[in-house]
């Protein structure tokens, strides 16, 4: 089944197009890692995706119906993790996972057993009773993602999941990723890690200048032949960098005259 | 938390967004939560004194015309202010459609944006028209079946008054600068001024002037007002109960109603609805000097200086005390309702004096930090120690407003403006003197043990209180009638002059440091 499915997705900023003509289709138990370098649309395809940005032409389905702002029994099946700051941080971690179950439609005693699992398989039981302002970078990414996960969504957003996480706690994002992957869910992410997302994601969509370049699967994605002078580095890094239009190995030209004399 | 309702249902739903969004919203303003609970009690202690000093008063006059007249008069300057300082301290209404984190969440724009409306708007007035509104229920329904009348008239007028505070914020959702930053502290003022006149004349008890009396009961003007929202509401609880009348003024309350929900929706919304995610820039207002130092291309020494005086006056703490003093004495003067104008130069002064309570800086380091920190609107009344001063102010002011003050004549009027001028430029001249030899961050005498400035500070400071007490006991003198008004003139000019004096040395001293030591004395990095 087609959970997201996205037809000539497009987004301009008075005559600057930023995402053009994107098609994308997720189905139930897929994870679409969708990568790019800087500025190549795929956090505006991601906030269309999510219904917070309107398209200036193309149309989002998901779960067979129009993404519409205002649908909320569809929104109730979405789990959505932004890359920004956790909302309402003048609450404890605790306060905000009971909050977001409440919102979600699940009772009391879910909501407590679900709370109380996610802080621990989080490693956030120690912080639980803290205002999240005092938690780190990585602690608020952890935070919004057991938040948004608390009600098992059939869709699932995350933009950036890996920033500023530890190994560890990568490690358990992309295992809970994969779970959920197992057990239906359809999962869209967006990350510069591209070590992690090679690793956890089922298909890869690749982004430049707002036209996706390449869309396949994990295993379609290992069997393209290897790029030019290709590294050791992974093969999602080496694509990104054989499409950025950069210079490979830049450096500044004061340092190498310093390192001259 | 406790349940609310049945889980994932609307009404739950909403009540659990809006717990959430009210401590978010009270962090926001950067105010203690026991802080706001205390201002907001403390607004309920004296709105319930006002209505139950006004209103009774009031609904006790004779006259049937000047009853109503009086009673649409209250009803149409208190949402008039209501929604003048609503619209002006809501401007940045970015914050209200910013809706891109909520919006993610299993609710519809709709709700969340009445939602907002409704917390950013009648839920600060709850505090204050909440008395009235039971007052007027309980007391003025006529008989049971009046009530519902009476309270739909209400709380349709509390929902004419949130429509039409959202579609003006909507309408004027853009960047506030200088003067409509200035124009909220006039706002407020005038706000507070409304209030504590109608506190006033429910304690003094009568309107002791025949004139007004009559230009109140014939007013044409007063008669038109009774035909807009508030005034059909005065027109209910003046003659209350289930009336043909009546029920035509509730079906008018309800067509306007749905006029302006009709243009809200399709005429201004429509345009946030296109982008639900909303426009995310913040809006800002800053102080009209900063705005001015921002856009200069070239500043002469000269200029430099009269914008460091200005700034002295609006962001050093006790220089804004001197000019809220000399407001306060200006005001006083004017023979009006005895000591009414007591109150709104009080309020004045304490905005003035609580603008940058929490930064104490020196000119130096405020004029560098307004270049690159543009100051919120919201911040004048968040800064901390401002709520417990306006709070000690207002009751003063409203203590104050009570006392009925005799008029000072003529020749005091001239003392007393020659003393105020005197006042200010003191203020300016020792404080700007000031900042150009000390131009650190001032952190405090404890922490900044510096004997000279500790000097300079207290001869500063008493210089400043001096035409002020100068002025007392000129007015004590002239009272027992042992100075003749043209002596005591003399005096006051004499000080005007010396104060003249010694403000044009400074200022002189002043263009000498800054011609030497230029701009970068001004932009220095407080912290070295």
């Amino acid at each position: 089944m087609e959970v997201i499915k996205a037809e000539n997705l497009t987004r301009s900023y008075g005559g600057n197009v930023v995402v053009d003509g994107v098609d994308l289709d997720v189905r139930a138990g897929q994870i679409l890692g969708f990568v790019g370098p800087n500025g190549a649309g795929k956090t505006t395809t991601w906030s269309m995706l999510t219904g917070v940005l309107n398209p200036t032409s193309g149309t989002v389905r998901l779960l067979g119906r129009p993404m519409d702002i205002n649908d909320t029994d569809l929104k109730q099946q979405l789990g959505i993790v932004p890359d920004h700051s956790v909302m309402f941080e003048s609450l404890t971690g605790e306060e905000l996972l009971l909050s977001y179950a409440r919102i979600y439609g699940l009772g009391r005693e879910d909501a407590g057993q679900r709370t109380d699992e996610a802080l621990a398989v989080f490693d956030l039981e120690d912080a639980a009773k803290r205002p999240i302002t005092t938690y780190s970078h990585g602690m608020r990414k952890k935070i919004r993602l057991a938040a948004a996960t608390l009600h098992a969504p059939r869709v699932l957003f995350l933009d950036e999941p890996f920033e500023g996480m530890d190994a560890l706690s990568a490690r358990t994002v992309m295992s809970i990723l994969q779970q959920m992957a197992e057990q239906g869910a359809a999962i869209f992410l967006t990350s510069h890690m591209l070590d992690y997302v090679e690793r956890v994601s089922t298909h890869i969509a690749v982004i430049r200048d707002g036209k996706v370049l390449l869309s396949c699967s994990r295993e379609e994605f290992r069997e393209l032949p290897a790029a030019e002078g290709e590294d050791g580095a992974g093969r999602l890094e080496n694509l990104i960098l054989s499409i950025s239009r950069r210079e490979r190995f830049s450096r500044l030209s004061w340092i190498g005259n310093r390192s001259a004399t | 938390m406790a349940p609310i309702g049945k889980p994932g249902s609307r009404a739950d739903l909403l009540l659990t967004l809006a717990r959430l969004v009210l401590p978010d919203a009270v962090r926001r303003s950067k105010q203690p939560l026991a802080v706001a609970i205390f201002v907001a009690i403390l607004f309920l202690v004296f709105a319930t004194a006002a209505t139950l000093g006004l209103l009774p008063a009031v609904f006790a006059i004779e006259g049937a015309a000047l009853r109503r007249n009086l009673l649409s008069l209250i009803a149409c300057s208190v949402t008039a202010i209501a929604l003048l300082v609503q619209v002006v301290l809501r401007v940045p209404v970015t914050w209200l459609l910013d809706l891109e984190d909520l919006l993610r969440l299993p609710v519809g724009f709709r709700d969340l944006y009445g939602l907002r409306f409704a917390l950013s708007t009648i839920g600060y007035w709850l505090p204050v028209l909440g008395p009235a509104t039971v007052y007027l229920t309980v007391m003025r329904s006529g008989s049971v079946g009046g009530v519902p009348i009476t309270l739909l008239g209400i709380l349709s007028l509390v929902w004419i008054f949130g429509r039409a505070a959202a579609i003006l914020s909507l309408l004027v959702n853009r960047s506030v600068e200088g003067k409509l930053g200035a124009l909220a502290l006039v706002a407020i003022t005038a706000a507070v001024y409304g209030a504590i006149l109608l506190g006033g004349m429910a304690f003094g008890g009568e309107l002791n002037s025949d004139g007004i009396v009559r230009s109140v009961e014939e007013s044409a003007v007063l008669g038109g007002l009774s035909y807009t929202p508030p005034g059909l509401v005065a027109g209910i609880v003046h003659e209350p109960g289930p009336s043909t009348s009546n029920l035509a003024k509730l079906g008018s309350l309800f067509a306007t109603l749905g006029v302006l929900a009709m243009l809200e929706n399709r005429l201004l919304l429509r345009g946030y609805l296109e982008r639900p995610g909303g426009d995310r820039r913040a809006a800002s207002c800053s102080l009209p000097v900063a705005r001015l130092l921002r856009k200069a291309k070239r500043l002469t020494p000269t200029g430099v200086l009269t914008l460091i005086e200005i700034e002295c006056l609006l962001r050093l703490k006790p220089a804004r005390l001197v000019l809220a003093t000399v407001l306060g004495f200006a005001l006083v003067l004017i023979p009006t309702l005895g000591g009414f104008a007591l109150g709104p130069a009080a309020i004045l002064g304490v905005f003035l004096n609580d603008l940058r309570v929490s930064k104490q800086p020196p000119t130096c380091y405020a004029w560098r930090e307004s270049l690159t920190l543009p100051l919120p609107v919201w911040r004048v009344f968040s800064a901390s120690g401002s709520a417990v001063n306006v709070v000690i102010l207002l009751l003063f002011a409203f203590l104050l407003g009570l006392a009925s003050l005799d008029w000072f004549g003529w020749p005091f009027l001239v003392v007393a403006i020659c003393l105020m001028l005197a006042t200010f430029l003191m203020a300016t001249g020792g404080y700007s003197l000031m900042q150009l030899r000390w131009p650190g961050r001032n952190d405090g005498f404890i922490n900044d043990l510096d004997g000279a400035k500790l000097v300079a500070a207290l001869v500063v400071g008493h210089l400043m209180i001096g035409p002020g007490i100068l002025c007392a006991v000129l007015w004590e003198l002239l009272a027992s009638q042992r100075m003749t008004p043209a002596t005591a003139a003399l005096i006051a000019v004499g000080v005007l002059l010396l104060a003249a004096a010694t403000a044009l040395a400074s200022r002189r001293r002043r263009r000498e440091v800054l011609q030497a030591r230029g701009r970068e004395l001004l932009l220095k990095d407080p912290s070295h």
